[in-house]
């Protein structure tokens, strides 16, 4: 008997271990048939409903999962807007890991309709056809065609086809694509005595101040002049001698990469000092963004890698410092001006690096960009608002003349709603809710960038994908923090060039000719 | 893993028969607890053994699109680029002198750890310290990074007490001891269950001749504990072996900054950044094939030098 039992149990024991294998061998191929649930020959108007799947580069934690309240919200818009039946899913990743999921849903064939890209992705999925040419679709987006800029409109266009769409911008300066700059504590340099500093000395006099000073009151010496992240490649400084390091720059000679120019050496040599004088956060290439906003909130240093959007005191890192220091107060470093006069910072990449591209495996392309459309369209029932800032009269209101919009809640309450920017399916840059010290910054930043020249990737970049970026900034990392000498320099470009760097400058130069 | 314990007794040999037989005769008897081995063997050859088809993309030119078996053939054009390219030489160095240092340093480290909680004589101490070293493996990669560079942190980490002006993990000439030391803090401490399992294993009786012999402590662990378990460190060591072309993912992924990516990039960081990152699967796939090759012939050198050696090998 107790024979029998043990045969019984081995075979249940057995029988189950089988089928939980089972379930996980099944499971992913449910998640690549979200959208495969109708049969692709129906004629497309025809169809109860649709089913897309959006994947959004972006870290929005508050968002629910199953799109919250402002699911039913959305549908019911979409119903009063005539839209047909529609059900979306939203998965939204933030950072590098985002691209790393999208390479992996590509190899397994299970690529979302809708998804974010950047112009690397872009090239490699044109090139393998995992997404389609939208040239003939931008007519079907009437909301947004005309608010698009033509030089973005080109920028995405690859082999004579557009991949994706670029997002679309409000009339102002202050609706312009680039809003990053150093941020200062004006609080900070009240204490110290000091204006706001415009050229590469003063900066320095300011930070010195700000590290020596004690400029939070503390009576510890435990303040620095400069914060940023890990991989920051201290744009401004390096603007202030003539430089973008990481962008294509016109020279006698055609294009060549920034950091290979002269120029580069004594933006590190000024770098190496401050890091060695403990202006620059000693652990600023172990700090990662969250950690950046930290060490800004509780003022530990001055100048802080930000953007326009710092000035708002809705910005969770500016709220953050206020909540710790009332008394705090921020301020834009327009420009820093270099020995001969240079300046400028990164412009931002083309679409604000918010472009959209559609997979080819969506079965109904043309109701999904309906679906994108009625998005960003302002009229009734469109879902202008509900994609970027909630609902009206709930989450903001707008000023009589519609050009200001006053916000009652804050981002991450309007995410928690489902609404905001994770349902953002394409997105018209509207800066109407930024308070009027954003503005400040705004347009303190404006006419202080650096173009690059060429926003393209060509095919050695992609055999060589460490040559652009890595190499310059592991050997910014060791020159900075004194590791190696400023003339390492010339090591660094000897490197780039025998890394694969002098096919990516033909090619990007026989790119950039073509296009001119 | 089924050498955990120490095989003290040699089995008598059964009389010769012939392999097929000797399983039928065998499966007959256990019948049911092959049945219960199936899932497991299903879950290998589903996981492990029909993926292996795939490795046919380190020959191809994989497009997405094309599909694994519709791709066009390359022949060893992905090997021949790995090998011209000056970053792969050094990742590979990287790898090998990491995990040298890791089978040099790590590896003694959870039997030393095994004998020295095994001669601890109150129990209840023995319980606690054995669970606190167990705990940091429990603790992922992650936070660990996190927590180091905290600690070493020139601003705010406890080496800022002492003056330092920089983070020591930053500094290409300390990044491979740091990543030793923290391997050891993390995993020595898990290491630790395989050999006490062996060690417990010992007959007692062993101990008490010794003792009656009048053997010191030391002694002991010399001449009977170290000798006992001496099949599973060989085993271990020979399965450590075939792993030492990957350094550990997780470990390296995160601690790697772009100050040591020189000395800290590994194949499966490489293989990581070339493959996912990039999207670059059949190049990605040429390196870690590349990998594994190296792998299984390590681990037959080692079992083949080990069963020289006397010892039991893992086939």
């Amino acid at each position: 008997m107790k024979k029998y039992w043990k045969r019984i149990l081995a075979c249940m024991l057995a029988a189950g271990m089988a089928a939980s294998l089972g379930a996980s061998c099944s499971s992913p191929s449910t998640a690549s048939g979200t959208d495969g649930s109708s049969t692709p020959d129906a004629a497309p108007a025809e169809k109860e409903s649709y089913h897309f799947t959006i994947y959004r580069s972006g870290a929005w934690p508050t968002y629910p999962a199953d799109g919250g309240e402002g699911y039913q919200i959305m549908k019911d818009a979409m119903k009063a807007y005539g839209l047909p039946n529609i059900d979306w899913e939203v998965v939204a990743i933030g950072g590098t890991e985002y691209y790393d999921k999208l390479n992996v849903l590509a190899a397994s064939d299970s690529m979302p309709d809708a998804m974010n890209v950047d112009m690397v992705t872009l090239t490699s999925f044109a090139d393998q056809g995992l997404i389609i040419p939208l040239e003939d679709k931008l007519d079907q987006l009437p909301a947004i065609k005309d608010l698009m800029r033509p030089a973005e409109v080109d920028a995405v266009t690859y082999n004579g086809h557009l991949y994706a769409f670029p997002v679309g911008y409000l009339e102002g300066a202050i609706n312009g694509p680039n809003t990053n700059g150093l941020i200062i504590r004006q609080d900070w340099l009240d204490k110290v005595g000091k204006d706001v500093p415009t050229t590469i000395d003063e900066m320095y006099e300011v930070m010195k101040a700000f590290k020596e000073q004690d400029p939070d009151g503390n009576g510890q010496d435990d303040t620095f002049g400069y914060l940023g992240v890990d991989s920051t490649v201290f744009d401004v400084i390096f603007g202030a001698y003539g430089i973008q390091p990481q962008f294509w720059m016109e020279t006698p000679d055609g294009l060549r990469m920034g950091s290979t120019l002269e120029g580069t050496k004594d933006a590190l040599a000024t770098l190496q000092k401050w890091y060695a004088e403990g202006l620059i956060d000693p652990d600023i290439f172990t700090t990662d963004a969250s950690l950046k906003d930290q060490k800004f909130a509780n003022s530990k240093g001055g100048i802080y890698e930000g953007s326009g959007f710092t000035g708002s005191s809705v910005q969770p890192e500016t709220a953050a410092l206020l909540a710790a220091t009332p008394t705090a107060k921020v301020a834009p470093i327009g420009s820093i001006k270099g020995p001969n006069g240079d300046f400028g910072a990164q412009e931002s990449a083309p679409g604000y690096g918010n472009i959209r591209a559609i997979s080819s495996s969506c079965e109904d392309v043309d109701v999904l960009i309906q679906l994108l459309n009625w998005s960003v369209d302002d009229s009734e029932n469109g879902g202008f608002y509900l994609c970027s800032i909630g609902v009206e009269g709930e989450d903001f209101t707008l000023s009589e003349d519609g050009s200001k919009i006053i916000q009652t809640s804050t981002y991450d309450e309007i995410y928690a709603k489902g609404l905001g920017n994770p349902v953002r399916f394409l997105q018209v840059v509207d800066r109407r809710w930024v308070e009027d010290d954003a503005v400040k910054c705004f347009e303190a930043f404006q006419d202080s960038y650096r173009e690059n020249k060429y926003w393209g990737t060509t095919p050695a970049m992609l055999d060589y994908p460490d040559t652009c970026t890595k190499l310059f900034q592991e050997y910014l990392a060791k020159i900075v923090m004194g590791s190696l000498p400023v003339d390492a320099w010339e090591d660094y470009v000897d490197e780039f060039y025998s890394m694969g760097g002098d096919q990516i400058e033909k090619e990007v130069n026989e790119a950039y000719q073509a296009l001119q | 893993m089924n050498a955990i314990h120490g095989r003290t007794i040699s089995v008598p040999k059964p009389q010769k028969q012939s392999g097929w037989k000797r399983f039928r005769k065998n499966f007959r008897v256990h019948k049911y607890y092959y049945l219960l081995m199936l899932p497991g063997i299903i879950a290998l050859l589903v996981f492990r053994y029909v993926p292996m088809a795939g490795i046919v993309i380190a020959f191809k030119n994989f497009r997405i699109a094309d599909g694994i078996f519709g791709s066009e053939w390359v022949g060893l054009k992905w090997f021949e680029m790995l090998f011209s390219n000056a970053e792969f030489t050094n990742v590979l160095f990287n790898t090998i002198y990491i995990s040298i240092l890791k089978i040099v340093f790590s590896f003694p480290a959870p039997i030393l750890l095994a004998l020295m909680i095994n001669e601890v004589g109150h129990l209840k101490y023995k319980k606690v310290v054995q669970t606190t070293v167990y705990l940091p493996h429990f603790i992922s990669w992650v936070v660990v990074g996190g927590i180091m560079m905290t600690i070493l942190s020139p601003s705010v980490g406890v080496l800022s007490l002492f003056g330092a002006a920089k983070n020591p993990l930053l500094e290409p000439a300390n990044f491979r001891w740091l990543v030793v030391i923290s391997d050891i803090w993390k995993e020595a401490g898990w290491g630790t269950v395989v050999y006490l399992a062996a060690i417990t294993s010992i007959s007692p009786d062993l101990y008490e001749a010794a003792t009656v012999d009048g053997a010191t402590r030391f002694q002991k662990i010399w001449n009977i504990t170290l000798p006992a378990i001496s099949g599973t460190i060989a085993i271990m060591l020979i399965l450590r072996t075939g792993s030492i072309l990957s350094a550990g993912f997780d470990q390296m992924y995160v601690l790697q900054t772009p100050a040591t990516m020189d000395v800290g990039d590994v194949l499966d960081t490489f293989v990581y950044r070339y493959g996912l990152a990039q999207g670059r699967f059949s190049y990605a796939a040429a390196a870690g094939l590349f990998q594994s090759v190296v792998g299984l012939i390590l681990v037959s050198i080692s079992n083949f030098v080990t069963a020289k050696m006397g010892q039991d090998g893992i086939w």
